[in-house]
């Protein structure tokens, strides 16, 4: 309850701070007010597709292969992966600052990263972090800014990097500031684990992110992914879009290991592996998981070794599965867990709204 | 309620509970498992298919701990009040949403697949109100109003203390010199406690009578009994006196002596010491077999060291009574019950007399049984005239076929002539005469075992005579007067026309209360008895009984949950509900403290 109430205060110290600096704030609706669609449908392939837009869809394989589907087999260690993170947010639109006849929106985005622990099969909460963000369409160079700066409490202000260009959606703009802050905190919280050596890591989501790419031991697991990449299966002289790859991958198979040809994240590596057989499934579609690792340096055995471990322990995570939840056959039980545990520490979202909006 | 009165009152078990009160909750009996000494063990989870509510809540257990059935749980209230819930179902949720989740991840119905993870899961247990502490309030007799708000999600729910279950059991409410103790409650963590019940609730004059059923052997219905009827004498012997019927073997006839060594166990006597009842057989016994049919020494090595008595009747004796000994037989045109009640009001005036009979001279006065065998100058009023052959015919074939070579049926009980070695006597006189506070009357009618009929008789002339002495000199009986009767279907059944022994019995539930008469009342089956004999039963008890039976209007006073635990009851376990409890109770009890017939 002290939680709530401080975060009330803190709310109420910056709009007062807003109003000291001349500015008007109009907060809005604590009940009527939808969240603010942040994300996308399928914000994952959305993501991805953004990564491969622009020309820069061929990719190749880095791993010599003779087939396109290869088989994983079973797995040395099943355990081989002992955290699990995920992350997500809830945004909501605050209301809006007047300054010089004009309205601009602020939100507030409620962000949890959390991490599950798995030994001996049982699941337990490594780490678990929560924090709020109130999102202003300022630089730091508004006047106001230091001040809004040095409110302290639950509810940090965040402010844009760059001015936004005319007659850009703010709104968005804001929003994709808080996923920003999301990636930038599961990162955090990625680092801040006390992993042993052989102590895998799997993100729910892509590893492309400069954060992302420091952590030893750590696979991103997609599971939707974007369709535009092109494939060039060098000993196969195969050029085949994505589609036409995942419908020659046989459950228990992945592809080989493949490298996008004008990355910019040196040493990313992906590959695709299918948990579940397509005829069971609504299309030959479902059923993959994309996954994403950083193997910098030239292809050896090794990496291929590490590669085929890897793919083995994720397809033996398959069970449990999550059915008959959407995207069940890409999703895995642990990552599942951490999702659970982040969903069920953001608070209400009439809860949030009642709080920030009181005053009005 | 300030916090030190409130802790005072209901010390938590964890927290150290004032001085004296320790030893009583966390003393050395306590299992030393999870939940025995810890504060909480688990939280309230009100979810929006399952929102706690006055009457009910739910709440996820932690994982060593230790919940069953019937345990009572306590979480905190408005007004630092706590409710207490009583566990009736526990379960193991995961968070797959249907089964078919769990099939298609074995990979759509492999038995061999194995996953990498557990899933999700907890113990959840659910548990039904029953009580409140209640805050402070001038406006109430007792000082207190309970709160009968829903218990709000994530309270922490700790194992109720031993005052917080007498609250809920209503306990508390009971002057402690009505206390009966009626066996034990135990529990999941914690020292079993004892169930004391108000007495005026079981002996009269609120409501009385017990009923008890179960499947025969396991559920230890007559121990129960005898073990309640133990501490009914220890507490209130000073104003209350039995009557019991032994039906089956020879249970009851060593009920005066000492248990054979090693029958009671170490944890009968806790349970005895427990209760406050001393584990010693009953004191004051007289027992009654029936004449020509046991013999007093083939029972006991030295009679004339017991008071025995045989039992018979002579037709002086019972004259009025032969209503019961026809209660089997059919008699749509009531020319039978005509006969008998011809009977019962021309005895005693002597107008029973022989006219024209080849047998017995004029005027010769029916006073025995043989004379009513061969008499047959009834008023044409009593049995009509157009078929009066056939009427006084029907009547004496069946009275021919009900007394003869029975043996108690005799026409003097006089020990001479009957050349018995001990008295013969009529119990319907003892009855009257013999019954004083802290005695028992053991009527033996197991050899009659296969006489229905005999049985209805014997039962319903004491029965009949206990409620016409009580009628007559209430004053000089006892207060409290128990009668016990094992095997009730047999004599008060169900769906069919009611027997004169069956009206007698139905009427003694009725009304028994106010005349201070008390049945303790046993059988296999509650949906074979009458119903105006249960439902008139302040105190029902069921032991292990099979689902077929639970599922009968008879054992509607359960809910769905108890009838699971009743279905997988141990031998020996009872559930109990009594008027003045607020829940049905899940009891342990010690065996009776007396010589069992196996034992000999």
């Amino acid at each position: 309850m002290t939680e709530l109430t401080s975060l009330s205060d803190a709310a109420s110290s910056l709009v007062d701070v807003l109003r000291q600096n001349g500015l008007e704030f109009v907060p809005a609706s604590p009940t009527d007010e939808p969240p603010v669609e942040a994300e996308p449908p399928d914000p994952d392939r959305a993501r991805d597709d953004r990564h491969f837009d622009g020309g820069r869809h061929e990719c190749y394989n880095v791993e010599p292969a003779r087939s396109v589907s290869l088989e994983v087999g079973p797995p040395d260690r099943p355990d081989l992966f002992t955290y699990f993170l995920d992350g997500s947010l809830r945004t909501s639109y605050w209301g809006d600052v007047l300054a010089g006849g004009r309205t601009y929106p602020v939100l507030v985005s409620e962000i949890a990263v959390g991490v599950v622990e798995r030994r001996r099969k049982e699941i337990s909460t490594a780490r678990l972090e929560r924090r709020l963000c109130a999102l202003f369409p300022f630089t730091e160079a508004a006047p106001a800014w230091s001040a809004l700066r040095s409110v302290t409490g639950p509810l940090e202000p965040v402010c844009l990097e760059r001015e936004p260009e005319p007659g850009a959606d703010l709104r968005q703009k804001l929003a994709a500031k808080a996923r920003e802050r999301l990636h930038h905190f599961e990162a955090g919280a990625a680092a801040a684990l006390p992993r042993s050596q052989g102590e895998w890591l799997v993100i729910d989501g892509d590893l492309r992110d400069s954060c992302f790419l420091s952590l030893r031991e750590v696979v991103g697991l997609a599971k939707s992914f974007s369709l535009r990449p092109v494939v060039t299966f060098r000993e196969l002289a195969w050029t085949l879009d994505l589609p036409g790859v995942l419908r020659k991958l046989l459950v228990g198979c992945r592809t080989p290991v493949l490298a996008q040809r004008n990355s910019e994240y040196r040493g990313l590596v992906f590959w695709y592996l299918r948990l579940w057989p397509a005829e069971c499934l609504d299309n030959y579609l479902q059923g993959v998981v994309k996954v994403e690792t950083v193997l910098p340096g030239s292809w050896d055995a090794a990496k291929a070794a590490v590669v085929q471990e890897l793919s083995a322990a994720l397809f033996a995570e398959r069970f449990p599965c999550v059915y008959p939840e959407r995207r069940w056959h890409a999703h895995i039980y642990p990552v599942h867990a951490a999702e659970l545990l982040v969903k069920s520490t953001l608070l209400p979202s009439l809860v949030l709204r009642q709080l920030l909006f009181l005053g009005r | 309620m300030r916090d030190r009165e409130f802790s005072e009152k209901f010390p938590r078990e964890g927290v150290a509970p004032p001085e004296g009160l320790l030893e009583k909750e966390t003393g050395p009996a306590a299992p030393s498992g999870p939940g025995a000494g810890s504060e909480f063990i688990g939280r309230v989870s009100s979810v929006e298919r399952d929102p706690s509510t006055s009457a009910s809540f739910s709440f996820w257990v932690k994982k060593d701990a230790v919940v069953n059935p019937f345990d009572y749980v306590s979480v905190e209230n408005q007004g630092e009040s706590r409710t207490v819930g009583v566990v009736k179902e526990i379960a193991a949720p995961t968070d797959a949403p249907s089964h078919l989740s769990n099939f298609v991840g074995s990979n759509f119905g492999d038995p061999g697949a194995e996953g990498n993870t557990r899933r999700i899961t907890t113990v959840v247990a659910k548990a039904d109100v029953v009580a409140n502490t209640g805050v402070d309030t001038p406006y109430s007799r007792t000082g207190k109003r309970p709160v009968w708000y829903p218990v709000l999600n994530d309270t922490p729910v700790s194992f109720a203390t031993e005052g917080e279950i007498e609250v809920a059991l209503g306990m508390r409410d009971t002057p402690s010199e009505f206390f009966l103790p009626a066996g034990v409650i135990v529990r999941s963590a914690g020292k079993p406690l004892p169930l004391k019940l108000d007495s005026r609730y079981v002996l009269g004059p609120e409501a009385a009578h017990v009923n008890v059923s179960g499947t025969s052997g396991l559920a230890a219905k007559t121990s129960y009994l005898m073990f309640l009827l133990k501490a009914v004498m220890h507490r209130f012997g000073d104003r209350t006196a039995a009557i019991l019927f032994n039906v089956k073997q020879r249970d009851l006839l060593y009920i005066d002596e000492p248990p054979a060594d090693g029958y009671l166990e170490p944890y009968d006597r806790e349970m005895y010491g427990l209760l406050d009842i001393p584990a010693e057989p009953f004191g004051d016994v007289v027992y009654y077999l029936p004449w020509a049919r046991r013999h007093a020494r083939d029972v006991y090595s030295d009679p004339d060291k017991k008071r025995v008595f045989y039992y018979a009747y002579t037709l002086e004796d019972v004259h009025d009574e032969l209503d019961l000994l026809f209660s089997e037989v059919e008699d749509p045109q009531y020319t039978i019950a005509g006969i008998t009640a011809h009977i019962a009001a021309a005895y005693p005036r002597g107008k029973l007399r022989f006219r024209g009979s080849s047998r017995f001279p004029d005027d010769t006065q029916v006073k025995t049984w043989e004379h009513l065998k061969w008499f047959d100058n009834y008023p044409d009023e009593v049995v009509g005239r157009a078929q009066r052959e056939g009427v006084v015919f029907r009547f004496k074939r069946h009275l021919g076929r009900l007394i003869t070579n029975k043996g108690i049926f005799v026409e003097s009980r006089d020990k001479v002539a009957l050349k018995a070695d001990i008295e013969v006597k009529y119990v319907g006189d003892d009855v009257r005469s013999l019954l004083v506070p802290g005695r028992i009357l053991v009527v033996d009618i197991q050899p009659f075992e296969d006489d229905l009929e005999l049985q209805g008789f014997v039962v319903g002339d004491i029965v009949r005579r206990l409620k016409e002495a009580c009628r007559e000199n209430r004053q000089d009986l006892p207060r409290h007067i128990v009668i016990l009767i094992d095997e009730l279907n047999r004599y008060v059944p169900t769906g069919i026309k009611l027997t004169a022994l069956g009206r007698e019995i139905i009427d003694l539930a009725r009304v028994g209360r106010a005349e201070g008469i008390s049945l303790f009342t046993a059988q296999q089956f509650r949906a074979d008895v009458h119903h105006q004999v249960y439902e008139n039963c302040s105190t029902s008890l069921v032991g292990v009984t099979g689902t077929t039976e639970l599922s009968k209007p008879a054992y509607d006073y359960l809910d769905r949950q108890t009838k699971v635990v009743v279905a997988n009851l141990a031998p020996g376990e009872m559930v109990l509900a009594n008027r003045r409890l607020k829940q049905p109770v899940k009891i342990d009890f010690p065996k009776p403290p007396y010589l069992r017939q196996e034992a000999r």
